[in-house]
């Protein structure tokens, strides 16, 4: 896996695709001032924003690992595919199992279908806009408009 | 022949946020990878719960063990560190360690003292060691404060001071929890109503 980011970038300029590093995070500051968390293989680019939905924590701090496709969160663990933002893995359950128990309090069966928040975004003549302005589908188009879900009480 | 040192000072968050942290199990091996990158909970009697960190070096395999114990509200034990294999030379195998930390909030309620008292029971060949013992185990204890700190910041300034409902949510798994809605439940209406989940849609 690997953590390094690129430095923060113009804000809202759109960004050639060859500026974003390949198998790595690559992290751009919106005009919002939020951080976008930029993955690509090739042609594909997945685009989120920078909070964990777990938690909180700076995504842009995590790790990505190209071969599986997943980013993991740097404060728990967790781990989420970044072909469509699903959460996949808390690998505490293995180290944990043994107090992992149902309780009055703690009730994992309610626990939430955590998804990462994918930004909209488009790829257009190699250069990736992301936000409102995005115009054509990126090619992760399908995505761009899905939020976290979470599981009824 | 014993030592005793106390390590005391003030952290820029609730006595509630402070106790979640700690409690907050599932970060130990994240946010504190450079420290031990295995912390297995291994046997559990009441309040007592025993503990395997694991180090490698090279193809050797190091486990340690601790019994750790919560006192409600925000008193914390750990003492029976061990190694394992035993023949392996680490320092448990001559010297006992026991550490009692407790949090207190300061008088505006706002912040919290975390009050650490630390015995070691050492042998009289270790006796001339004790400062540098005893500083390892304080820069070890700031180190880790300071990253459970950035984490309390962060999550201070996304769902405003104080906020522990992230924590107290039916699925959050954390250690001893009954107790710590028990003793902290009603922190609950402090900053935003928001999940994570939400903040991070509405980016």
């Amino acid at each position: 896996m690997t953590s390094n980011e690129s430095p923060p970038d113009q804000a809202g300029r759109a960004i050639p695709l060859e500026e974003l590093r390949e198998g790595q995070i690559n992290v751009r500051v919106l005009p919002n001032g939020k951080k976008a968390i930029i993955v690509r293989a090739g042609d594909e680019v997945r685009v989120f924003g920078e909070i964990c939905p777990h938690l909180g924590a700076d995504l842009s701090e995590g790790k990505f690992c190209a071969k599986t496709k997943t980013l993991q969160c740097k404060w728990h663990g967790y781990i989420f595919s970044t072909e469509d933002g699903r959460f996949l893995e808390n690998p505490n359950e293995v180290f944990m199992r043994l107090i992992r128990v149902p309780s009055e309090h703690f009730k994992p069966e309610k626990t939430p279908r955590y998804r990462l928040h994918m930004l909209k975004s488009s790829v257009e003549n190699g250069r990736l806009q992301i936000g409102p302005t995005a115009s054509a589908p990126a090619v992760a188009a399908r995505e761009t408009t899905e939020t976290t879900e979470r599981a009824e009480p | 022949m014993k030592h005793s040192f106390k390590l005391i000072y003030e952290l820029d968050a609730t006595v509630a946020c402070a106790v979640a942290a700690y409690l907050d199990a599932e970060h130990y091996v994240f946010l504190h990878s450079k420290y031990s990158p295995v912390y297995e909970a291994v046997e559990k009697v009441g309040r007592r719960i025993k503990i395997r960190q694991e180090w490698n070096y090279g193809k050797l395999k190091v486990s340690q063990y601790c019994w750790t114990e919560y006192d409600p509200p925000a008193r914390f034990l750990n003492y029976e560190v061990t190694s394992s294999p035993w023949w392996f030379p680490t320092i448990h195998h001559v010297m006992k360690t026991r550490t009692e930390l407790r949090y207190y909030p300061t008088d505006d309620g706002e912040r919290t003292v975390s009050d650490l008292t630390v015995d070691l029971e050492m042998p009289a060949v270790l006796w001339p060691m004790r400062h540098i013992i005893q500083d390892k185990m304080c820069q070890l204890k700031k180190e880790k404060d300071q990253e459970d700190m950035d984490m309390l910041r962060r999550r201070d300034k996304i769902f405003g001071r104080g906020n522990v409902r992230g924590y107290l949510a039916d699925h959050q798994f954390m250690l001893h929890k009954d107790d710590f809605v028990k003793h902290f439940g009603s922190e609950i209406h402090r900053g935003s109503p928001k999940s994570a989940a939400e903040v991070a849609a509405a980016e």
